[in-house]
């Protein structure tokens, strides 16, 4: 069961007896209470109220009570007439006062004195100095046209490719002589020594039979 | 409030004009429908609340905070009493009790002496809620401020006190006599 009653149901039991509620109010009742329960709830609820009638009509403590004892704490405020009525003049003196002030009012008014003093006109000069402050707040609002800009990026790739040789190339052949005349240099060509070429280097004199005819000889 | 703290008789006049009926009649139902004992607490709050004017918060009601300057009275009193003798506080009730309307019938009289009585018993804090919401017609909002709990407190101990004063009155419930006829 339940700790508590939500609000709704807790507000509705104050005023209502079950029989007065509307369908969707007894199903929202019925979700937490029963009806014995919401009845007995209700009475009790109704009943505590009317209770509450016996105390209220018992009238309070007079206020007076608590102002003595503030005593001094506490401030009489009086209005105007009673702060002239505190002062307590002798009824004597403010009939004289009064009798008094009265004689001399007739007495200027029958004298046709005036009491405005004579007026002597002065110029005076003012100096004004203005000063304006201006605020002003200007928006300005600027078009900008612009034109889309296209960027055409071109990528060129080239590529090396080595090819070799198909015969390799002797020494001797890539290094030309500097004193070689124009017409000699055919010779040295590659494709005109095939027998240079030929010929290995470190070969015995007995080898070669015309070398050792010429040695034999002499 | 302003003025009171300046020590104004007006403002405390127009203040005790306001409050001091049902603040008196507050501590009469709490305090075991005693006239004279709710008198004297009547009084001392109104002195507490001119003496503490200068604490009171302007983001809270006035009556809130009255109520809880009157509520913490009360606990105090009941802390002093300790044990309250039931019997005597029903005693009290009976003479006490005074319908200013007068009776309607003889069965409602009967059934609020027992109601009373009911009350009368109940634990301290379950008392207060209880009273607050439905003899002073605060709301659980208030109370919670009231007797600085927190809500779902407050409405657990009003479900409770319902319950616990429905099932004492069972049989003087006269909804529950009719369906009990209605059984038979």
């Amino acid at each position: 069961m339940k700790d508590s009653i939500s609000e709704a149901i807790e507000k509705l039991l104050q005023q209502f007896p079950y029989e007065a509620l509307s369908k969707a109010e007894q199903e929202l009742v019925l979700r937490e209470l029963t009806v014995e329960e919401y009845q007995a709830y209700h009475t009790v609820a109704l009943q505590t109220s009317a209770l509450a009638l016996s105390s209220n009509s018992i009238a309070p403590p007079s206020p007076d009570a608590i102002k003595k004892v503030l005593g001094d704490k506490i401030k009489k405020q009086t209005s105007a007439l009673q702060k002239i009525n505190a002062v307590r003049l002798p009824l004597w003196l403010a009939t004289v006062l009064g009798l008094v002030g009265y004689g001399l009012v007739q007495f200027f008014q029958g004298n046709n004195y005036s009491a405005e003093p004579a007026i002597t006109p002065e110029i005076v000069q003012v100096k004004l100095i203005d000063t304006i402050h201006i605020h002003t707040v200007d928006t300005i609002y600027q078009k900008i046209y612009s034109e889309p800009q296209v960027i055409t990026k071109e990528v060129i790739k080239i590529k090396e490719v080595f090819i070799e040789r198909a015969t390799p190339v002797p020494p001797m052949a890539e290094k030309k002589p500097e004193n070689i005349p124009a017409d000699q240099v055919a010779y040295y060509s590659d494709a005109e020594t095939p027998e240079l070429l030929a010929q290995k280097p470190g070969r015995s004199v007995g080898a070669d039979a015309e070398l050792m005819e010429l040695l034999d000889n002499e | 409030m302003h003025l009171l703290t300046q020590g104004s008789e007006v403002a405390f006049d127009e203040l005790y004009q306001r409050y001091a009926h049902k603040m008196h009649s507050y501590f009469h139902k709490l305090l075991y429908q005693d006239n004279e004992l709710a008198a004297d607490f009547c009084q001392n709050l109104f002195l507490k609340v001119f003496e503490k004017a200068n604490s009171y918060n302007n983001s809270y009601k006035f009556s809130t905070w009255l109520y809880t300057i009157a509520s913490n009275m009360v606990k105090n009193e009941y802390r002093r009493q300790q044990n309250p003798t039931p019997t005597l506080f029903i005693q009290q009730s009976q003479t006490t009790h005074i319908d200013p309307q007068g009776p309607k019938n003889i069965d409602q009289e009967i059934f609020q002496k027992k109601l009373q009585t009911a009350l009368n018993k109940l634990e301290d804090k379950h008392r207060l809620c209880f009273i607050l919401r439905y003899q002073e017609e605060k709301t659980i909002k208030e109370i919670s401020e009231i007797l600085a709990c927190p809500i779902g407190t407050i409405k657990s101990r009003i479900h409770y006190t319902l319950k616990k004063i429905a099932e004492d009155l069972k049989l003087l419930n006269p909804y529950t006599n009719r369906n009990e006829r209605f059984n038979q």
